[in-house]
């Protein structure tokens, strides 16, 4: 184009946001247009800060566990995990393998949950309605069992420092078996709408690449990393609780588009489907709890540890100095670091396309702000 | 007296019961809608206003009347005032035109189930289908707010685009019915003992595709596509005008399926019009097939919502000028060869 | 009067007022809106006329077509409100002369022929599609397809002219 044309035309500057129903929480996102356009971009965030790190500082560990649900909203037993292992690593305790195998089977749940929220909102802002309350009918179910373990369905504080609050209820297992017999099922028909219909592959494939290179620059983990092809799973390279013991793949993308994030979670599902059955199979009976003191009071030092997350790499840096609160508490959330890689996926596209790669990603903002 | 009766009562009450039948056909079929959406979404929709919820139109209608008629500051006062009733009225007065069946005998005088028989018109439909697209261009600009002047570019481009295969698919039928009055076409297919559809299957799938686009609904609700621009070109509309927007999309929604099942389906006709031993089917009233006919198209329209993703805008474009066009192009330029060989 | 005059009475005040409201609002496109009414009450002459392809075609091409263009153009442009123009004596003189020797010519046309001006009367076919069909494509065939021609020429010029430069 001539630089005469360029003189004539002027970019539209348009927030989209924090109002809008497909930025998935209160996020803003500063869009400088050229017709539909995108020329830069700038995620603004910090809507829904609530200064959850600092708030650490005056709970005592345990008081903080509730608070952790409270950072990405849809999945809150992972958080409730990297908290008490985080402790636990700085207090050298040893939990019980029964409550190991419980954990993983509730997380694992989680996982499913979690990734059922982000299709059925991906799918949403794409058009197909439909996909958004079928994923929210399985969660349901999910948040049912939920309910039946630990009484909560969103907020779970699930675990405590040193293993579990209860043993699982009569009837757990069964019914946990049955969700997940039922569930590939699901998963097929949620593919048969959306992987073979011709208007959902326009709308994703070449839509948002990030190669594999700018991927890890960019600090991404998780599903989006790993559909770039980065075979990069904190469950296998770091192996934590008992997932050593368990065998699953990590899938991987090809090229880092909207469609391998997409595929590279649908088939995370499934793998934590076996990841479950193995679980349930393996759980071993014995004590929930190892022996914990009355009050926690983890020594001097400072520890991070570091859970695969729905989201990617979720981390607790905790400085503790001997007394029952954390001296210092620093989250590396998933979606905050994520997120940065917008601004670079979105160049050049439409702005129809902002919506899809936003949902690619899978941000939620108590997450990012925190 | 009789002049009277003819041309002034007689249109009079056409109208009123044309236009009674639409809005409550809107109102059904907004519920309709809702619970079909809800059927295939495996939760229940409004089922509470009435048996089954069949009145919870009526109560959005009455709430929608009686809510403050918001007008942002920044707006275009009588664009924005104006807009909403363009577009009404230009989703309304194209039903003129729809033959809802051919005549009826009351009290020995003759009546034609329709308003008008215009010798135009086809010419007349596309022509006001094209001065709705004002209703959206201009309420989208009249709002000077940024999501509905995108929303507002966007349907004007993707008008203009499906409107050309529109009037490209149906020149072919032309070829068949030599003659542009509604009436004339249904009789051509009573003559030809064939529904057009079978005869131009090609002319009829790009027809319908173009109609969903022109309607604005999924999978090519660009205009309005909440996920992306909020409200599309309405964002800044409550209320009436609100209203008024709603119930002119699902009026071009039946339209077109009034559309489709005059130009391709035989209107009033019964099915296989060439079988005689089905004649018995002759005696139900010729209305019943019309409306049975539309209300099949207006539930693919249903189906077709609760089922796809949308579009994106380029590739929207991509399908009309790259696919549709063309198409209809050589579809009229074979159905041509064809009909002068036959000669 | 009989109900047909009084319709042509009706559209013909209803454009002459619309297309005094174009050129009066300062508001370019209010004036455009005026326009597409201004446009639609003459195609409703045309009806009454009997010439209803012509209807037809003005409904089509000017309402639908050139002026969604025409919106479309002031939308983009984002023309000022034009405030007071200012034009020197000559110019309005020439424009008065102009004008009242043109509507001086419509009034004595009016006033010498009272009879209803209807084209049956005149002895011209009905303006419907076959008629205007067996004009063009008959008897004047050559002239419609240069024109078509020329169409075209001035299509692919445009192209030519907006296309990006390479």
């Amino acid at each position: 184009m001539g630089k005469r044309y360029l003189e004539h035309t002027k970019e539209i500057i348009m927030n989209m946001g924090p109002q809008h129903p497909s930025t998935h929480g209160v996020l803003r996102i500063k869009l400088w247009l050229d017709g539909e356009t995108v020329v830069k971009s700038e995620p603004i965030i910090g809507y829904l800060h609530r200064g959850i790190e600092k708030l650490a500082e005056f709970r005592t560990y345990t008081q903080f566990m509730p608070i952790t649900d409270r950072l990405d909203y849809v999945s809150a037993a992972s958080n409730n995990l990297a908290w008490v292992q985080a402790v636990e690593k700085l207090m050298g305790i040893e939990v019980p393998r029964r409550a190991e195998f419980i954990r993983v089977i509730i997380t694992e749940l989680m996982r499913i949950a979690n990734h059922l929220v982000w299709l059925g909102t991906q799918a949403n802002d794409i058009g197909a309605v439909t996909v958004l309350l079928y994923c929210f009918r399985e969660r349901e179910e999910i948040l049912d069992i939920f309910e039946m373990f630990c009484g909560a369905r969103l907020t779970l504080n699930a675990f405590r420092i040193g293993g579990l609050a209860h043993d699982i209820p009569p009837g757990f297992k069964e019914r946990v078996k049955d969700f997940i017999e039922r569930f590939p099922k699901y998963i097929d028909d949620y593919e048969r709408l959306l992987s073979e219909n011709r208007i959902w592959l326009q709308r994703t494939k070449n839509v948002g690449i990030i190669s594999a290179e700018d991927a890890i620059d960019l600090g991404l983990s998780g599903p989006s990393l790993r559909g770039s092809g980065v075979k990069w799973d904190i469950r296998k390279s770091n192996p934590y609780s008992v997932y050593d013991e368990l065998e699953f793949d990590i899938p991987t993308g090809e090229i880092g588009d909207v469609y391998d994030r997409y595929k590279v979670r649908i088939e995370e599902m499934r793998q934590s489907v076996r990841i479950i059955k193995q679980a349930l199979e393996m759980m071993p009976e014995g004590e929930i709890r190892a022996k914990v003191p009355r009050i926690i009071k983890p020594p001097p030092g400072e520890v991070y540890h570091s859970i695969e997350a729905p989201k990617g790499e979720l981390g607790f840096y905790i400085v503790s100095d001997g007394s029952t609160m954390p001296y210092r508490v620093k989250i590396r959330a998933p979606s905050f670091v994520n997120l940065q890689s917008l601004s670079k996926m979105i160049e050049g596209h439409l702005v129809a396309d902002i919506v899809a790669i936003i949902g690619s990603i899978d941000i939620v903002l108590g997450e990012v702000d925190r | 007296m009789s002049i009277f009766i003819d041309f002034v009562l007689i249109p009079i009450i056409k109208i009123l019961v044309i236009v009674t039948f639409v809005f409550v056909s809107v109102l059904i079929l907004i519920w309709i809608e809702r619970r079909f959406q809800g059927f295939v979404q495996s939760r229940l929709g409004p089922n509470r206003v009435g048996p089954q919820g069949i009145l919870q139109s009526v109560a959005d209608a009455i709430k929608l009347l009686t809510k403050e008629d918001v007008i942002p500051n920044q707006v275009d006062r009588f664009i924005f005032n104006i807009s909403p009733i363009i577009a009404f009225v230009t989703a309304l007065v194209v039903f003129a035109l729809i033959p809802f069946g051919a005549e009826l005998n009351i009290f020995g005088r003759k009546i034609t189930l329709y308003l008008a028989d215009l010798n135009i018109g086809l010419l007349f439909i596309i022509g006001f289908n094209s001065i709705g697209v004002f209703g959206i261009i201009l309420g989208g600009w009249a709002a000077k707010s940024k999501y509905p002047l995108l929303g507002s570019l966007r349907s004007a481009s993707q008008m203009i685009s499906y409107e050309v295969a529109l009037i490209m698919s149906l020149v072919s039928v032309l070829f068949f019915s030599r003659s542009l009055s509604l009436v004339e076409i249904v009789k051509a297919q009573q003559e030809m003992k064939v529904w057009f559809a079978f005869i131009q299957p090609l002319a009829f799938f790009i027809f319908f595709i173009a109609g969903v686009a022109e309607s604005n609904r999924l999978p090519f609700d660009l205009p309005e596509a909440e996920s992306e621009l909020v409200g599309g070109f309405h964002t800044e509309y409550s209320g009436m005008k609100f209203a008024f927007y709603f119930v002119a999309e699902f009026a071009h929604v039946i339209f077109f399926s009034a559309l489709v099942t005059v130009l391709f389906f035989g209107g009033w006709l019964r099915p296989f019009p060439n079988v005689d031993w089905l004649n018995f089917l002759d005696y139900i009233p010729p209305v019943f097939w019309f409306l049975g006919k539309l209300a099949f198209f207006v539930f693919i329209f249903m189906w077709i919502r609760a089922t796809w993703p949308r579009y994106r805008y380029d590739q929207l474009e991509m399908i009309s000028w790259k696919w549709l066009i063309p198409l209809a192009l050589v579809n009229i330029f074979i159905t041509g060869l064809i009909v002068i060989l036959v000669k | 009067m009989s109900l047909y005059s009084g319709f042509i009475y009706f559209f013909g005040i209803l454009s002459i007022f619309l297309g005094i409201m174009v050129i009066t609002r300062k508001n370019a496109i209010h004036s455009a809106v005026y326009l597409i009414f201004c446009i639609l009450s003459i195609a409703g002459l045309f009806f009454l006329l009997q010439a209803e392809f012509i209807a037809g075609i003005q409904i089509i091409v000017y309402a639908g077509g050139i002026m969604v263009i025409y919106v479309f153009t002031i939308l983009l442009i984002k023309l000022e409100v034009v405030k007071g123009l200012k034009r020197r004596w000559e110019i309005k003189l020439i424009t008065a002369i102009v004008f009242s020797a043109l509507s001086g010519e419509i009034l004595y046309l009016l006033l010498r022929k009272r009879e209803a001006l209807l084209p049956e009367e005149y002895g011209i076919a009905k303006g419907t599609v076959q008629a205007v069909g067996s004009y063009l494509l008959r008897d004047y065939l050559i002239p419609f397809e240069v024109v078509s021609l020329l169409l075209l020429v001035a299509m692919i010029g445009a192209i030519m002219l907006s296309r990006k430069k390479v």
